[in-house]
């Protein structure tokens, strides 16, 4: 420890400058500022584009106010204990005076040492847990560790650090809990979870500041949300101490909060969200001077229509890996990351070290890529998402974006991770999968040169948290409703909540708010001897502790790697639905290898290594991102702006040209509907631009509406361009009008609304969020049974028996914001009312493909599914089933 | 002896697909797509796994299910008697989700279920494994099994050399559901499965689930391709 760390308010301590000095840094004004602020207890949102040492900005004045604290400790420790001082004096003249030089030498600096250890360990239990980071991924959890410890190694500092999240061993856990360091790295449900233990105003108590990582990934999202309570909850226990400490110190300042975020289009709402609801943060923004280079993929033989996959660029994808020191292959899906990363490999004859990352592989599986990542002993990795957030790994030159960008901040944050040198350019490639996500590539490329970028907007608080919020405060400790709504009310996006819903939020907490209750009644909340609410038992508890957050999951089972007789290693999971397709014999890739389906033993899938002849891959249902609405009007411009088309592969530009002679472009201020027959049925395409969110509404409530015209829709498909429909019955112009009228928002909305299959997805989330049906299943033990509920069936009672129940409310609200796209929708209906161009061609346009082959299609349950089923009826002939009725009731007479 | 009402009623629903006809051993049975049997000969209707009070037996876990189930499946129940009016119903099988049903049950419900027995002449509670017996306070007859000229009907599937008259049965317990691809279409829901010598019918309660028939244990136990007459959208196909 630097024998004094001295402190002058908004300064950077001499220690510190001297550190930053040998690694030839300069420390920038930013991160001056950010020690002003904590020095003046002003939360602040820093947004720096990555490698811009935004980290060590979030850390430094945490790590300056424990150096400083440590100092007065241990000096006020060293005064008091003279008699350390001596023993050290005799233990050096001994030294001096004995033969066994090195032995005594060695023992008795031991003991100094242990006695500097103690003291350094009684320190640190004074200063307690000082800061809290919270980051959205476990594996920068990990990495900030290893940043973290180069500072405090360097300046030997006694700061304690640890993480905590769902990967920490229950030993470690208790060590934690015991001592809690000083600062803790930590995701958002391991917060919450370690904030529904009653210890958690003791082990809180003390903290000065929370650090938010990668705040605007949190923003916009139910975990962001979540987080945001989470941290009106440490505001609460904050101020509970305050109160109860009124006479030891005055004026102990709020939590200061520090939010570390990537360049978006909308800091202030940004800033409003890592507030809390009095006040909003102060805003630093670091700009980069430099703007990336970016260029879309143009040499390759041949562009397909459309898919996904773009395996047609493997060739040339390699070929940049090869060029380049060190790369990332983004991909969108996990199902892309397999199959690119099985293709390059198909094609690695230099043999270069090429590896994958994605959120379902299992943790040991990631810690080794990771930690190959950061020892540089990689040439390019295939990732999803998993991988975007900030994790400071190696020397990246070159980002290789496979699939559409899907929005322009996105796409920056991407290019960010390559490169960290602020002053030099980034550089990124783009390689469309198709003809049509080149159009959006381009749009990306001119928007990144505009320096504009996209955003949405912020949405009111999801309902559907907070009766898992309320049980996990009242599992810390008892209490009442006003205090646990005054809490609620102090996380911004809830700042606006109204005191009834909470009130039904709240009664279904405790029994499930149903209007018929069993006389038994089951409580998850009891009333205490004080009048106060509690868990009801242990096993709530329990079962609440096991289930928090927010993530809900398509049913996932692990998959083990077999080699003999059901002994093997888990290596990741897979979702359910695709597993239960699988028959014995089956070979799908997972992890890069090939494996073959054995069975689905004890929840898990069991797999033996095999080679490979028509592989089904794993199709995951994460990584579906809707088209930004910036870069969906960026398309349209484009395709109306044929002087751009000259920065398009040829094959596009051909593709377009194909398309204007055989059927026509969409014009930017009207919309496009072709119709022609394909496969067995009739097929509309409509041509939006809104995005995946407004068209799949946008399907669902003109599928309606044909139902009601007797036009027999069967199924509709979308993309984020536009929707395809196809029915039974052909759609003629005239009908076009009454189809897409604004309208549809209003009657069929409702309709639907109350009827909708989507809904039902809706509600699945939001039982599981809520508390309502459990996500994480006990293991097998006997007494427990397995609680595999259909939520459809509770959401038909509860709609038939109990329709003002809160949680079809909750559902209602849910939908809205993550299914529907409301306002995008209204508009676009609005601004093409009469503005349609319908044309009947004889077969699909060459726009039409990409869409029209899209696997997945959302099915209509109504007179085209019938008729099918009618179609496939065994019952052959109607003639011959009458005679059975005939015969049947004749038996009777 | 059917009325004018039943034989019209019925010839309408096979007409839009409601029912179907089908023949089993010889005797000529009604499957509806309501999830019931009908046996115009006898005038009886089947019900299947009714699973009385699950949601209450599954809240006792810190589920806090909505137990709206029982009301739900009364409710059903009703409407099929009212569409098929039998003189003779029997329920097979794990009718009570468990021995302590009836303790959760409301009492509304209870009154509401022995009201429903009132209204037909004769009703038997075939027992089941999770229903191996049923509390006296409701009516109706009880039975571990039933043959009615050369059908048995049962609850889990015996072995028929056990039972000379009998030639196949009706049983319940397997909750058969089914999924059939049509023109790039997944269609999915309940079903029933026949072989010559047995029907698989549906669960009939509100919050009962399905066993896929592509399952180890349903394949083994039917004979190589067993007719599935699936329901969907209240209409019921053989396909």
């Amino acid at each position: 420890m630097p024998s004094k760390v001295k402190r002058t308010k908004g300064q950077i301590p001499d220690a510190f400058g001297a550190w930053f000095e040998a690694k030839n840094w300069s420390i920038r004004p930013y991160q001056k500022k950010m020690v002003n602020a904590f020095d003046n207890a002003q939360s602040t949102l820093l947004i720096a584009p990555t490698g811009a040492g935004k980290t060590l900005s979030g850390f430094l004045p945490s790590l300056i106010d424990l150096a400083s604290m440590y100092s007065q400790k241990l000096a006020s420790e060293t005064v008091s204990d003279s008699a350390c001082t001596s023993a050290n004096t005799t233990a050096i003249n001994q030294v001096k005076a004995s033969a066994d030089k090195n032995d005594r030498a060695v023992d008795t600096l031991n003991e100094s040492n242990s006695r500097n250890r103690k003291a350094d360990a009684n320190a640190a239990k004074e200063i307690g847990l000082h800061t809290l980071y919270i980051s959205p991924l476990k594996a920068l959890t990990a990495d900030i560790q290893r940043n973290l410890s180069q500072p405090i190694e360097e300046m030997s500092l006694p700061i304690t650090v640890a993480a905590r999240t769902g990967d920490t061993t229950s030993y470690q856990r208790q060590k934690q809990r015991k001592n809690p360091p000083n600062i803790l790295l930590t995701t958002p449900e391991s917060l919450m979870l370690m904030l529904s233990y009653a210890d958690a105003p003791r082990i809180f108590g003390k903290l000065k500041t929370v650090i938010i990582d990668e705040a605007h990934s949190f923003a916009h999202s139910k975990r962001g949300d979540f987080t945001s309570l989470a941290l009106a909850r440490l505001d609460d226990i904050k101020s509970t101490i305050q109160a109860s400490q009124l006479s030891h110190k005055k004026n102990i300042p709020n939590l200061i909060r520090f939010g570390l975020s990537a360049t978006v289009a909308q800091p202030e709402v940004l800033a409003t969200w890592l507030g809390n609801s009095d006040q909003s943060c102060r805003i630093i923004v670091a700009k980069s001077k430099v703007k990336p280079k970016v260029k879309i993929l143009t040499n390759a033989k041949h562009i397909p229509f459309g898919g996904y996959m773009a395996k047609y660029a493997i060739k040339e994808i390699y070929a940049a890996v090869e060029k380049a020191k060190m790369s990332l292959v983004f991909v969108n899906t996990r199902a892309q990351a397999e199959l690119i990363f099985q293709a390059l490999w198909e094609e690695n004859k230099a043999v270069l070290p090429i590896a994958i990352y994605h959120g379902s592989l299992s943790k040991e599986q990631r810690a080794k890529t990771e930690a190959m990542m950061a020892s540089g002993s990689l040439k390019a990795i295939v990732a999803t998402s998993a991988l975007e957030l900030g994790i400071d790994w190696g020397d990246i030159d070159l980002v290789i974006q496979v699939g559409a960008p899907k929005g322009v901040s996105r796409l920056l944050q991407r290019i960010g991770r390559s490169n960290h040198r602020m002053d030099e350019p980034s550089n990124a490639l783009l390689v469309p999968a198709n003809r049509f996500e080149a159009l959006e590539c381009l749009s990306a490329i001119k928007a990144i040169k505009k320096g504009e970028l996209d955003g949405e907007p912020a949405a009111a608080g999801s309902l559907d948290i907070l009766p898992q919020f309320i049980l996990n405060c009242l599992c810390s400790q008892a209490s009442d409703i006003t205090s646990i709504y005054q809490t609620v009310l102090n996380a911004a996006p809830y700042s606006g909540l109204d005191k009834v819903t909470f009130e039904k939020l709240w009664a279904f907490t405790k029994d499930g708010g149903y209007a018929l209750q069993a006389y038994e009644r089951y409580n998850r909340l009891s009333v205490n001897a004080d009048g106060l609410y509690e868990p009801a038992s242990k096993r709530v508890i329990m079962r609440h502790r096991q289930n928090i957050g927010t993530i809900v999951e398509a049913g996932r089972l692990k998959v083990k790697r077999v080699t003999r007789a059901h002994t093997g290693k888990i290596i990741g999971e897979v979702e359910e639905y695709f597993a239960q397709q699988l028959v014995k014999g089956d070979t799908f890739y997972f992890a890069g290898e090939v494996l073959r389906f054995e069975g689905i033993r004890e929840m898990m899938v069991e797999a033996k290594p095999g080679k490979a002849k028509e592989p089904k891959i794993p199709s995951y249902v994460g990584g579906q991102m809707p088209l930004s609405t910036y870069l969906a009007e960026g398309v349209r411009q484009l395709l109306n702006d044929s002087d751009s088309w000259r920065e398009l592969p040829v094959l596009v530009r051909d593709w377009l040209d194909l398309q204007k002679d055989y059927s026509r472009l969409p014009a930017t201020n009207r919309i496009l509907i072709e119709q022609f027959p394909f496969r067995q049925a009739q097929i509309i395409m409509v041509y939006t631009f809104e995005g995946r969110k407004a068209n799949q509404t946008l399907g669902m409530l003109v599928t309606r509406r044909m139902e009601k015209l007797g036009l027999k829709p069967l199924s509709f498909s979308i993309s984020d361009y536009g929707l395809s429909i196809s029915s039974i019955d052909v759609v003629h112009r005239q009908h076009i009008a009454q189809l897409f009228h604004p309208d549809i928002l209003g009657d069929e909305l409702e309709d639907w609304m109350l009827e909708a299959p989507m809904l039902k997805r809706s509600f699945r989330r939001v039982a599981v969020v809520s508390g309502l049906i459990e996500q994480q299943y006990h293991s097998t033990k006997k007494t427990m049974r397995q609680v595999t509920f259909s939520t459809d069936l509770i959401y038909d009672t509860l709609k038939q028996y109990d329709p003002d129940h809160i949680l079809l409310q909750v559902t209602r609200q849910d939908a809205e914001r993550e299914l529907l796209d409301l306002n995008r929708l209204a508009d676009m209906l609005i601004r093409f009312v009469d503005c349609y161009d319908f044309i009947a061609l004889a077969k699909a346009s060459p726009m039409a493909i990409p869409i029209v082959l899209s696997v997945r299609s959302e099915q209509v349950i109504g007179a085209g599914t019938q008729a099918l089923l009618e179609q496939a009826n065994l019952y052959q002939e109607a003639e011959n089933m009458m005679d059975d009725v005939r015969a049947m009731l004749e038996g009777t007479a | 002896m059917l009325s004018e009402y039943q034989k019209n009623t019925i010839q309408d629903r096979v007409m839009n697909y409601a029912a179907i006809p089908c023949q089993l051993a010889g005797q000529r049975l009604l499957l509806d797509a309501a999830g019931v049997v009908f046996w115009p000969k006898h005038q009886l209707l089947i019900f299947s796994d009714l699973h009385f009070e699950k949601a209450s037996f599954l809240s006792q876990f810190a589920n806090p299910l909505p137990k709206l189930d029982t009301q739900d499946t009364v409710k059903r129940m009703l409407s099929a008697l009212s569409v098929y009016t039998p003189q003779h119903v029997v329920c097979l099988g794990d009718s009570l989700h468990d021995g302590n049903a009836l303790n959760r049950m409301l009492t509304s419900d209870l009154a509401a279920i022995n009201i429903m027995l009132d209204g037909v002449a004769k009703w038997t509670w075939v027992l089941g494994n999770h229903d191996p017996s049923i509390p006296a306070d409701i009516a109706g007859d009880r039975a571990q099994y039933l043959v009615l000229d050369n059908i048995l009907l049962v609850h889990e599937p015996e072995d028929l050399n056990t039972f000379i008259d009998a030639d196949a049965q009706i049983i319940g317990h397997f909750h058969p559901k089914t999924r059939k691809k049509l023109a790039r279409h997944w269609v999915k829901g309940k079903c029933f499965s026949k072989d010559e010598s047995k029907l698989l019918m549906p669960a009939f309660g509100s919050y009962t689930g399905g066993l896929d028939i592509q399952h180890e244990v349903l394949t083994s136990l039917m004979t190589a391709s067993p007719e599935c007459y699936l329901m969907y959208n209240q209409k019921i196909y053989l396909v």
